[in-house]
This record gives structure tokens, C-alpha cells and sequence, in this order.
């Protein structure tokens, strides 16, 4: 396939994944993916890996699938959200509070404080205005340019 | 990029001098300017000149955003 055929292709697969997303509540595996679009699973694979590359998510280690479809990560993290009648989890505070923003829907992030242990809830409305306790802050402990350094540090 | 109950918290956790410490309010528009279209078709991933444009449109204009 040309260049703009991968594309292509490549744009397909993402809507697939944002729309296996909405409608079943989690990160779908390349399989699913490929028997959504009714199409090859290789070329899924070798689209997921383009994507991969080009640091359009986060794979799980050794393989080709997704762990984080930011903010949609596939596994229970520090960071739980409750949004859209669901529960999604999230790598970051900033994934976290991402999450009710791409679902389009209200929500509340509940995850706790590193440094005293104590629960931090914040609740995001649909417009995205957030409220939590007063002097609520995001610690980013890597410059923008390194994020993808280490990307799972991150 | 963690959550914490107050700046000084914050600080207090801090390991090194490549940190930022931002508001609640200031991460809660990053994000949802970040994600508000991830789901929708057309989505594509910001190129580093975008996310630096939206960091910088919202208040992340210090060098610590800087992507190039």
C-alpha cells in the first residue's frame, strides 16, 4: 500500500477504536478491532505498529496492543473515572480529567494525594469546568519534551 | 503527573527541578482542550507546532512545555 493508503487505513482504524470505545466501555484488542472494520487482522497489526511509531499510543510492553488509548487506559491505574455511566481509568491527572472531555459527558475523578495519601475527588462538569478541594494541583515531574522518553515513567 | 491536596504537597514530593506545579484549573482546560475531539472521526494526533500553540494559548508558556 501507498503512503496515503496507510492513511487512510490508518484514520479507519482510529475511528474503529473511538467508536469501540463509546460503545463498549473499554480499549479494544486488535482482534476486535479487525472484526469491526471486517478486515485482515495482519493489517490491523501493522497499522497499530505505524501508530506505535508514531507515538499515537501507548502499547503494551512486547506487544502490539494498546495500553493507553490516552486518556483510555486498558487496565486499573491510580486513577479511577466515573463518567457516561461507566467506570474508565486513566494514567495521569491529566489523562483523568481527559476522559469525561472526550466522552463529551460529565464526570468525577477520584484518585488519591501522593505526597499525604489522602483522597483527591474531583468533579468535572460537561463543559469541563473542574471543582475538587481548594488548592487542588498536577505535579508534571517531566519536561514536555521528554514525555515520550520514557514514556511509561511518564 | 500526579494529583496532589495542595502546592505545598506538591513541592514536598517533588524530586528534582523538572517539575511544574499547575492548577486545577489550568490542567482542567489542557485536558479537555487535549481530548475533547479524541473520540470523533477526523481525530489525528496534535503535531508538536499545535500542542505547543494550544500550550501556549493556555498559560504553558514557560520553557518546561517546550517541545522543539
Amino acid at each position: 500500500m501507498s503512503q496515503t493508503d496507510d492513511d487512510a487505513f490508518d484514520r479507519r482504524v482510529r475511528e474503529a477504536i473511538g467508536s469501540s470505545i463509546r460503545r463498549r466501555g473499554g480499549v479494544p484488542k486488535i482482534a476486535q478491532v479487525a472484526a469491526d472494520m471486517q478486515t485482515d487482522g495482519g493489517a490491523v497489526q501493522a497499522s497499530f505498529d505505524r501508530m506505535i511509531a508514531a507515538h499515537v499510543f501507548i502499547p503494551q510492553r512486547d506487544s502490539s496492543e494498546i495500553y493507553s488509548y490516552n486518556p483510555f487506559c486498558v487496565e486499573k491505574t491510580d486513577f479511577r473515572v466515573r463518567s457516561d455511566g461507566r467506570e474508565w481509568w486513566a494514567l495521569c491527572g491529566w489523562d483523568a480529567l481527559g476522559i469525561p472531555a472526550a466522552l463529551g459527558a460529565a464526570g468525577r475523578v477520584e484518585t488519591t494525594c501522593l505526597d499525604c495519601g489522602e483522597a483527591v475527588v474531583i468533579d468535572v462538569d460537561r463543559d469541563g469546568t473542574a471543582t475538587a478541594s481548594p488548592g487542588t494541583v498536577m505535579s508534571v515531574g517531566v519536561r514536555a519534551l521528554d514525555f515520550w522518553k520514557d514514556i511509561y515513567f511518564t | 503527573m500526579r494529583l496532589f491536596r495542595s502546592e505545598e504537597h506538591a513541592r514536598k514530593s517533588q524530586s528534582g527541578d523538572s517539575t511544574d506545579v499547575v492548577t486545577l484549573e489550568q490542567v482542567a482546560k489542557l485536558a479537555r482542550a487535549w481530548y475533547v475531539k479524541k473520540l470523533t472521526p477526523g481525530w489525528r494526533r496534535h503535531t508538536p507546532e499545535e500542542a505547543e500553540a494550544l500550550f501556549t494559548q493556555l498559560g504553558f508558556d514557560r520553557e518546561f512545555w517546550r517541545l522543539r
